[in-house]
């Protein structure tokens, strides 16, 4: 197994530290596959649903690397699979996110000791040149457990909205926090969003109207019907906080009373976060 | 010179006359609220060092001291008569030494707590320690003719002194604080242990686990920097030296605060390493850590432990030692061991006796020569007290004497150390009978023998 990368382009570097923040954020630890083409992050929630991922990601290496190069476990399996700790890979690049801060960085996968994704930061500084070299160790995931990892199968929505602006789902869903420990999402197919907090004493929501509807196609027979979930608060929370990576736009999907799939989407990655509906 | 110039007022200024030919030291600092923060700082940096705060006035300056309670970090802030707006030290006639004390560290973060009030409100300070010993006053003079008194009761009287060598060392750096902090950066917020290896070509910043296993586990991260980002470098031995970041990044916070340079001097590891960041001639401070001793087969571990050797012993008086000598206590001998160069902990050295025969003898004869170096250079801390007996400089310099005399015992090979370790092992098994009265009843069962529980 092999894996070489560099990136070199500061906005690409300050984006994939970016990525690794918010899942710091989400989860300590995390799984990373490297194909030819792109590149996955993937966490798994072990104690909710067993084997199923919570963050499925997606990046596509030629955005971000200069040079890439991966030799996977076998011919017909060219991938690799490796477990890490983000809290300390996202120390280690906190670097890359000061501006002027690294010229480039080279990945590696190597055996110091133990099996370590290696990373050789260029720090940039106007007449001197610094390096730095962050040895993480990763534990690489055997082949039978890859299965457990694969793509999510996407299940027939039965709304797809797009959320308004991260920063302000997040300001109401955090006063609302203090509220109750769950949230429930509605939405209709008019475009209309409701965040709703229920306690014994009172019920507060917040309503979002004119979003854009996602083209979930089927019947527009009944177009003011609201479906909704009931999902932990926190873990919503959690999500919102990955405006970091600065997406382009957020798709909000429902699957009455089951579910609720956050797709985070930028030009150079996709993000889908899983949260499944808590019973009342 | 130093004229008591904050004052306005007539009356005002007899009253701290008065104050000035009662108590033996009357300091304030100067008026310019920065001063004050100077002060304010080497507190809070002096607090994150030790337990306890010494406070050592001499003729033409003041120092404040603080030492670990492992003694591998000790911190020492001197700041010279032209900090202060006035410096009073009078000597009565009945002390022939200098007036030392030494206040618990708590009551000192109590005063200088809470930063955002002290570099608004105060004004200046004033330092006093009275005549009688029992209590150092911080008296803050703040806005609005505010006057916040503190006293702080005095623990005991002693001195705290470190020999140190700080400019006969081959390597000295002086380096830019935001330097640091920009390499720390990089490094795990929860790392103990810095390393740093240099050479005359450059030097690498490493962080450092003792157990290899550990080290398996976490990320090791490694910085180069170049001799031309440093003010001054001068490397003439290589080596490589492991000290306690914790303390560290206290000494990182004050140079930073002021943009002042940090000055290291340090010959090899297992030697202690000194850091100097002063504003001369107004203040000087000395941070002096102790560094682990690396091994050559790439196993680092300590030096010998400090209570294997010799130790010096030392008188303390409780208290009182600015009144007359016709006291009727009598003074206690305290035993104090003395630091030097090598962290003191007696779990890594467990470790020790468990590689092969040939490890072992490896370490023995490192070990030898380790004292034999040591003991030529070490920052010895010894706790002197003040005698205010007639007899006190004759027993002092016996006192010295056998300071000097710290024997180059060498360390007992790894067998007698478990022994020592595992010591209670090798006891008899306790049994209460034997103690002495052990069937002398002092107070009867409350209960009848008979309504006893089931």
């Amino acid at each position: 197994m092999k894996f070489r990368g560099k990136i070199a382009e500061s906005a690409c570097m300050r984006q994939f530290a970016n990525i690794i923040v918010t899942l710091a954020r989400l989860s300590k630890l995390c799984v990373v596959r490297f194909t030819k083409d792109f590149i996955y992050f993937i966490i798994v929630e072990e104690n909710v649903t067993v084997g199923k991922p919570m963050v499925w990601s997606v990046l596509e290496q030629t955005h971000f690397f200069n040079e890439y190069s991966m030799t996977g476990v076998s011919e017909d399996q060219n991938e690799i699979y490796l477990e890490f700790e983000t809290d300390v890979m996202a120390k280690s690049l906190s670097s890359l996110r000061v501006s002027h801060g690294a010229k480039s960085v080279k990945m590696k996968l190597t055996n110091k000791k133990s099996p370590c994704l290696t990373f050789e930061i260029q720090l940039s500084e106007l007449s001197h040149s610094r390096f730095c070299v962050h040895d993480i160790p990763v534990s690489v995931i055997p082949r039978k457990e890859w299965t457990a990892l694969q793509e999510p199968v996407v299940p027939n929505y039965d709304v797809s909205i797009q959320l308004p602006g991260l920063k302000l789902i997040r300001t109401v869903a955090e006063r609302m926090k203090s509220l109750s420990s769950h949230i429930v999402l509605l939405a209709n197919h008019e475009g209309a969003l409701i965040l709703k907090v229920e306690t014994p004493e009172a019920t507060v929501s917040t309503h979002f109207k004119n979003l854009i509807m996602e083209n979930s196609g089927g019947d527009e027979e009944n177009t003011e019907e609201f479906f909704s979930a009931r999902i932990d608060i926190r873990k919503f929370v959690q999500f919102l906080t990955s405006e970091q990576v600065n997406p382009s736009k957020v798709v909000c999907n429902i699957v009455d009373d089951k579910m609720v799939a956050m797709f985070l989407i930028n030009e150079d990655i996709i993000m889908h976060y899983f949260l499944p509906a808590v019973a009342a | 010179m130093y004229n008591v110039g904050y004052l306005s007022n007539t009356t005002e200024y007899q009253q701290v006359v008065k104050l000035c030919r009662r108590s033996t030291v009357n300091v304030c600092t100067h008026e310019h609220f920065a001063y004050f923060r100077i002060l304010a700082r080497a507190i809070h940096a002096l607090c994150r060092i030790g337990d306890e705060l010494y406070v050592e006035p001499e003729p033409a300056r003041l120092s404040f001291r603080a030492v670990s309670t492992s003694k591998s970090a000790y911190a020492s802030f001197t700041f010279s008569e032209s900090f202060f707006s006035y410096y009073n030290y009078e000597q009565t006639k009945s002390q022939e030494e200098d007036i030392t004390c030494k206040v618990s560290m708590k009551s000192c973060m109590a005063v200088f707590r809470s930063p955002s009030h002290l570099y608004k409100q105060v004004e200046s300070c004033q330092i006093r320690l009275e005549p009688d010993g029992v209590k150092l006053i911080f008296e803050f003079h703040c806005h609005h003719g505010i006057i916040k008194t503190h006293y702080l009761p005095i623990i005991e009287c002693e001195t705290l002194e470190a020999v140190y060598s700080k400019d006969m060392v081959p390597n000295q750096l002086v380096v830019q604080p935001k330097l640091l902090t920009f390499a720390l950066m990089n490094f795990q917020a929860n790392t103990m242990e810095l390393t740093l290896v240099v050479t005359p070509q450059k030097m690498q910043l490493r962080n450092y686990a003792e157990d290899e296993n550990e080290m398996k586990k976490t990320v090791r991260t490694e910085l180069c920097l170049e001799p031309g980002e440093f003010d001054h470098y001068s490397i003439s031995v290589d080596t490589s030296i492991t000290f306690s970041l914790r303390e560290f990044r206290a000494l990182l916070m004050f140079a930073e605060a002021f943009n002042l340079p940090i000055g290291a001097n340090f010959e090899i590891g297992g030697k202690p390493v000194v850091f100097v960041v002063n504003n001369a001639p107004i203040f000087e401070s000395n941070f002096v850590f102790s560094t682990l001793t690396p091994l050559s087969n790439n196993q680092l571990n300590t030096s010998q432990q400090s209570d294997e050797n010799a130790q010096c012993t030392s008188r303390v008086m409780k208290g009182t030692a600015f009144k007359k000598c016709d006291m009727a206590h009598t003074p206690s001998k305290r035993k104090v061991s003395p630091v030097h160069a090598g962290k003191s902990s007696i779990d890594s050295s467990v470790a020790v006796p468990g590689p092969s025969r040939s490890h072992t003898g490896l370490q023995e004869h490192h070990y030898q020569d380790i004292i034999e170096n040591v003991n030529k250079l070490l920052p010895r801390f010894s706790i002197q007290e003040d005698c205010v007996k007639e007899n006190g400089s004759a027993e002092d310099a016996e006192n010295s004497a056998e300071e000097d005399a710290l024997p180059g015992t060498p360390p007992p090979p790894p067998a007698k150390r478990a022994r020592y370790i595992f010591k209670r092992c090798f006891q008899a098994t306790f049994n209460s009978q034997m103690l002495p009265g052990y069937d002398e009843v002092i107070a009867e069962d409350s209960d009848d023998e008979s309504s006893k529980r089931t």
